[in-house]
């Protein structure tokens, strides 16, 4: 009997090298898809980019077929679940990544691989975007975590394993996403993937049995470490939580976000929503900060209307601008 | 039903290559032909495993039918936990497998993408419901020594992860080398854990007897253990 093979204790085998060209054909489907380039390795296998005709997917591959099983079956009933929650036609955006299908193929000398196909969601990782943007980000990307957060606990799920790497924005729109369903955990359960820095029990703040509050711990650790990415590098494994509020309290734009977080800490929140409303509620200071996100919204927008397909809207701006000229020059030349 | 269903594991947490006693590698084997599974993590921080000690380790959970991996010191607690839960997971998916074999010839491979995505989730809810025996075996010789403080901090981190589960858990703790014997019980089952006394422990000078220490591992899940899982009929569904 062939032992099931799992990948998490063997990087090597987490790594299924698929190369860039190479297309793999799924054994009951028969779809076929296209290697483009690796996106990256999560907790239980590799995610290509990858592309099948002119569609492309993010394609998730692991010798571990129970892992990706899992994984696929999670997504596909959030994805059924969702367009009954009120909130996903308000914003329109999914919770999960789209997936598609689940399949395998056998690779050369490697024997069986197990995929799944999902929505190539694009983005910026959150800590890079803050660092480009500034501290004054992050409240719009913590009302929005928290916002998927909402919608998922609703479903009795906690997402589990919340960290910097699961969260990706998208640098256009602003729109966040969460990648990495792995840790996905119904509630009342022992949480099936998590990163001590985002874990709770880690920091003997409670258990690692899933309910919101474990996801809002996890969410106000990675506030924290967005405010002041120092907080991560100094000696955190004596599990010391006092050590981040220090430095955090040591600047005015971050010290106004310490009674969310230690509340958040504390277990104090009852719900993401209440988090949520916590977080719209903060006074943040007002400064020139303010004034040069607000230049760089406008050349954003500027951005964004340029780099879309021209249609009539632009040829009207375009056409009034000629007219005011027109009229402009008239004046002078009359005068 | 998985309440009912109680997975056994023997966790061995070593820096060095056994050198006296019996071969550990078949004291993994009779583990396994008891159910119990080994998993063997290996510390790399002192340099003392060598390529030797990689490779025992290897062998030991091959034959224990469980897990290895080679961590540091700082990854310890976190291998700890993940191992014990895709150990569990890897049991059952096992007795899965013989019991479609016996049923239909099949293995969860076989199945069709649908088909395996519903033996995954039974699978899953087996392993989160289950009961769980699990023996830690420290190596607490000389070159461990310095490090038990962070081993008893990643022992008691693996215990909340392994409350935070469904299903009921017992733990063991036992240390090796001892005198006279070659391992010694810190804390039977169903034992309130003295934790406390796993750095106060002096180790025996000399040797490291893995195999013995195995051996005493095994006496501990007593003579329920029996033969490979007789009561594999349980996981038909």
């Amino acid at each position: 009997m062939a032992t099931p093979r799992v990948t998490w204790f063997e990087p090597k085998n987490r790594l299924m090298k698929l190369m860039p060209g190479q297309s793999i054909q799924g054994r009951w489907n028969r779809r076929s898809y296209r290697i483009i380039r690796p996106l990256g390795a999560g907790a239980i296998g590799t995610v290509y980019l990858v592309q099948e005709g002119d569609r492309k997917y993010a394609l998730k591959i692991s010798p571990d077929a129970q892992g990706i099983a899992l994984e696929y079956r999670v997504l596909h009933s959030l994805q059924r679940q969702m367009p009954h929650t009120t909130s996903e036609k308000v914003h329109g955006r999914r919770l999960g990544p789209f997936v598609s299908e689940m399949d395998d193929v056998s690779l050369e000398n490697r024997g069986l691989a197990f995929f799944y196909t999902m929505e190539y969601v694009e983005g910026t990782p959150v800590e890079l975007f803050v660092r480009g943007k500034g501290i004054t980000s992050v409240r719009r990307i913590a009302v929005q975590l928290l916002e998927f957060l909402k919608q998922l606990h609703v479903l009795g799920y906690a997402f589990g394993d919340l960290k910097a790497d699961n969260v990706l924005i998208n640098s256009g729109s602003g729109h966040l996403r969460l990648i990495d369903f792995g840790g996905l955990t119904r509630f009342g359960e022992g949480v099936r993937q998590y990163t001590e820095w985002n874990d709770r029990g880690y920091w003997h703040n409670g258990t690692r049995r899933a309910d919101c509050r474990y996801d809002l711990f996890a969410a106000a650790m990675l506030l924290a470490q967005l405010l002041n990415p120092y907080v991560k590098r100094l000696d955190w494994k004596n599990r010391d939580l006092e050590q981040i509020k220090k430095i955090l309290s040591s600047k005015k734009e971050t010290r106004i976000w310490l009674p969310v977080l230690e509340k958040a800490w504390a277990g104090g929140f009852d719900s993401a929503e209440q988090m949520q409303s916590a977080v719209l509620s903060l006074q943040l200071p007002k400064g020139e900060k303010n004034k040069t996100e607000k230049i760089q919204t406008i050349r954003r927008t500027i951005d964004r209307e340029l780099s879309r397909d021209w249609d009539w809207t632009h040829w009207t701006v375009i056409g009034m601008m000629g007219i005011c000229l027109t009229v402009m020059l008239h004046v002078l030349m009359v005068q | 039903m998985w309440e009912q269903v109680t997975l056994k594991q023997i966790l061995l947490i070593t820096d060095g290559c056994s050198n006296m006693g019996a071969d550990p590698v078949e004291a993994a084997k009779k583990a396994q032909e008891y159910g119990i599974a080994v998993n063997v993590i290996g510390i790399v921080d002192s340099g003392t495993l060598g390529n030797k000690g990689m490779q025992e380790v290897q062998k030991i959970a091959t034959e224990g039918g469980g897990m290895h991996r080679i961590s540091e010191m700082r990854q310890l607690a976190h291998t700890m936990q993940m191992m014990t839960r895709y150990t569990m997971q890897m049991t059952i998916q096992q007795a899965v497998n013989r019991e479609l074999q016996n049923i239909v010839g099949k293995e969860m491979h076989d199945l069709s993408p649908d088909k395996r995505m519903e033996v995954a989730h039974m699978i899953d809810r087996a392993g989160e419901e289950a009961e769980l025996r699990l023996v830690l075996l420290l190596d607490v010789s000389a070159s461990m020594r310095d490090k038990l403080p962070q081993v008893r901090e990643a022992v008691h981190d693996l215990e909340i992860g392994i409350q935070a589960r469904k299903g009921g858990h017992q733990v063991a703790v036992m240390i090796y080398p001892d005198r006279g014997q070659s391992a010694k019980i810190l804390a039977d089952f169903n034992e309130k854990q003295r934790l406390s006394s796993i750095s106060s422990e002096l180790a025996a000078a000399g040797g490291t007897p893995t195999g013995p220490a195995l051996y005493q591992a095994i006496q501990m899940f007593g003579r329920e253990g029996e033969k490979d899982y007789g009561d594999a009929k349980s996981y038909v569904v």
